[in-house]
């Protein structure tokens, strides 16, 4: 995989297809796998993938980096470049996608990550060039929806003392937005002070407000690579909410993240004919 | 060499309680008042000691809203003696530095004031793990310096060490110890790597070295790392209200986020990642020892490395910072 990964890149910074490239390295030192950008073909030889290359990088790409950027990617974060594209953040030919045929990943270097056990998309669907052997690539052992099933099942009351619970530890330090490749808004809600819309200090009210804008900001767009509830130091949960709403969004929109090119996202849809109250006002019946 | 005190875990509780409330780290690693004296893990709890001493989240004043002038209401420190169990090196020398920065005239912040006046720290020596760096500080995980008393772990029981008055007097509160002679002091675990603290001016002199875009591009600024950094003291000032009620708070704030150095009119001198990566290396390593000598902003308790979610590890990218800059300082020699 290594070998045909620097080849790949090598070939790409020889056509002239791309100026840098934002991929995994094994830190001499640390021996960590850390996210690095390189932009001589010769430094291809210090790209890596393989099962402790958990971080989605997809956050890492910036307008300032040297362009058109290639960056590996697994198929959770082809999704999240592909999404980012379509909601124009970059422009398709800024962005070259190397493709990692990715069997999963195991953050804690024992087991498949549980995203791994259910991912569907092994490969990115956004591929310039794809690279390992996507022909061995693992099946699903579970679904998203047995994941959520837990949440499904409590009444509307459970599950909102769930939720309490489960937002209690949040101290605000919002390391969940930081990560997420789709956090992109120029000024976050929270970081507004007029009006101050989320106080900044944890508590029921606050924490409630925060998690249910991030999840409500994701619906259609997270793409499940969870690296949200990973980078939480607290262990909030929060990558089930999203999970919540994403099963919601494919059902009622029929539109699955990341996967096509282009075109409207439900986000972005507006239908006059929309059967549902707007933010509590009154019901068009 | 001073004796140190054999004590029951006992007759240490009985006395601890008698002066007052008990902190130390519960079952989530959050410092809590006990009811009894607990076990602790092997090394440092996962919050930091200054959740105690300059929280998260403090209130400053309150008052009412409406018409009129306002009746601020300002808040008590709260001057409660009592002690913390469980104190470890690092988190304790990290407190030196907060003391810099909280109880140096003019600028005196009083709630920490009465918080390090009543409570008493009680170290307990560490088992240091795979992510303990006190050895590049030069303490280990038995030092003494700064905590009241140091007690070192036996099968029944500790062996206290008083390091300051008010802990030789609690020593001396404490009923049936007996004398015991002190283990010499361990050395502090460092990376096997690891050749020796930057030179701060160094560091300084390269600030705008392509090295820190290079690194910046393996941080995402989530500062989870100045989150649970036992020296990072940043706060910022909000104010909150309920039911008519408003609070001021002091918060902790946090140099990785980006509206951190965002003026009003939108200027951001720190506008990209790289350059707050840049201010927290240079903070800890440059700018607090140019102004302290003898200090170094980080005491190696390893938080930052064992919970960021980019896997990086401040140890390797100060070496791999210096090791650069060496190297071009060499060729042009």
């Amino acid at each position: 995989m290594n070998q045909s990964l620097r080849e790949a890149v090598k070939r790409l910074f020889a056509e002239g297809k791309l100026k840098s490239v934002l991929g995994y390295r094994e830190h001499p030192l640390s021996k960590a796998v850390v996210a690095t950008l390189i932009t001589r073909p010769e430094d291809a030889d210090t790209l890596i993938f393989d099962q402790r290359c958990v971080q989605n990088l997809a956050r890492g790409l910036t307008r300032d980096l040297p362009l058109p950027v290639g960056i590996v990617v697994k198929g959770c974060d082809g999704r999240a470049v592909s999404m980012r594209i379509t909601e124009g953040d970059f422009a398709r030919e800024q962005i070259v996608a190397i493709a990692v045929a990715c069997p999963g990943v195991k953050a804690d270097g024992k087991s498949w990550d549980e995203r791994c056990q259910r991912c569907e998309m092994h490969v990115s669907p956004l591929a310039d060039v794809t690279v390992g052997d996507t022909s061995t690539l693992p099946k699903p052992e579970k679904t998203r929806a047995e994941t959520i099933a837990k949440i499904k099942a409590m009444t509307p009351a459970e599950r909102f003392a769930f939720w309490q619970k489960a937002f209690e530890p949040c101290t605000h330090c919002y390391a969940c937005r930081e990560v997420c490749p789709l956090c992109n808004c120029t000024v976050c809600v929270t970081d507004q002070n007029a009006p101050r819309w989320i106080e900044q200090t944890a508590k029921p009210s606050s924490n409630l407000m925060w998690h249910m804008i991030r999840a409500f900001h994701h619906a259609g767009r997270c793409v499940d690579c969870g690296e949200c509830q990973r980078a939480c130091p607290e262990g909030v949960p929060m990558h089930l909410l999203d999970l919540c709403l994403a099963e919601d969004v494919e059902e009622l929109f029929d539109f699955e993240t990341g996967v096509k090119q282009g075109g409207k996202w439900p986000f972005l849809l507006f239908n006059p004919e929309d059967p549902d109250s707007w933010l509590g006002g009154p019901h068009r019946g | 060499m001073a004796d140190g005190m054999k004590l029951s875990r006992e007759s240490l509780q009985a006395a601890l309680l008698k002066r007052g409330a008990i902190w130390a780290p519960n079952d989530a690693g959050r410092w809590a008042t006990v009811e009894s004296l607990p076990e602790l893990g092997p090394i440092r709890p996962r919050r930091p000691l200054k959740d105690l001493f300059a929280p998260p989240r403090r209130e400053i004043a309150r008052w009412k809203a409406g018409a009129g002038p306002a009746e601020i209401e300002p808040a008590l420190p709260d001057q409660t003696p009592g002690s913390v169990f469980g104190v470890r090196p690092c988190d304790a020398r990290a407190l030196l530095l907060l003391d810099r920065a909280f109880l140096q005239a003019p600028y005196v912040d009083p709630h920490y004031k009465a918080r390090r006046e009543s409570l008493l720290l009680v170290g307990v020596a560490c088992q240091p793990g795979p992510t303990c760096y006190c050895g590049v500080f030069g303490f280990g995980p038995d030092d003494k310096d700064a905590v009241d008393v140091m007690l070192t772990p036996q099968a029944d029981g500790f062996v206290a060490q008083a390091s300051s008055a008010r802990g030789k007097e609690f020593l001396a509160s404490v009923a049936g110890g007996t004398a015991v002679p002190l283990a010499a002091l361990r050395p502090g675990p460092r990376p096997e790597w690891w050749t020796g603290l930057p030179d701060p001016k160094a560091l300084y002199a390269n600030f705008d070295h392509p090295i820190w875009r290079e690194l910046g591009t393996s941080c995402m600024n989530c500062g989870v790392c100045t989150q649970y950094c036992p020296t990072c003291q940043c706060f910022t000032i909000d104010d909150e209200s309920f039911k008519g009620e408003i609070q001021r708070l002091r918060i902790v704030d946090n140099c990785q986020r980006s509206d951190f150095t965002r003026m009003a009119g939108g200027h951001n001198p720190r506008q990209v990642a790289a350059s707050r990566l840049r201010q927290r290396v240079l903070h800890k390593f440059s700018y607090i020892p140019t102004q302290n000598p003898g200090l170094v902003g980080c005491t190696g308790c390893g938080r930052c490395v064992d919970l960021c979610p980019l896997d990086r590890h401040l140890f390797a990218d100060v070496f791999e910072i210096m090791k650069r800059i060496n190297q071009e300082a060499e060729r042009v020699a």
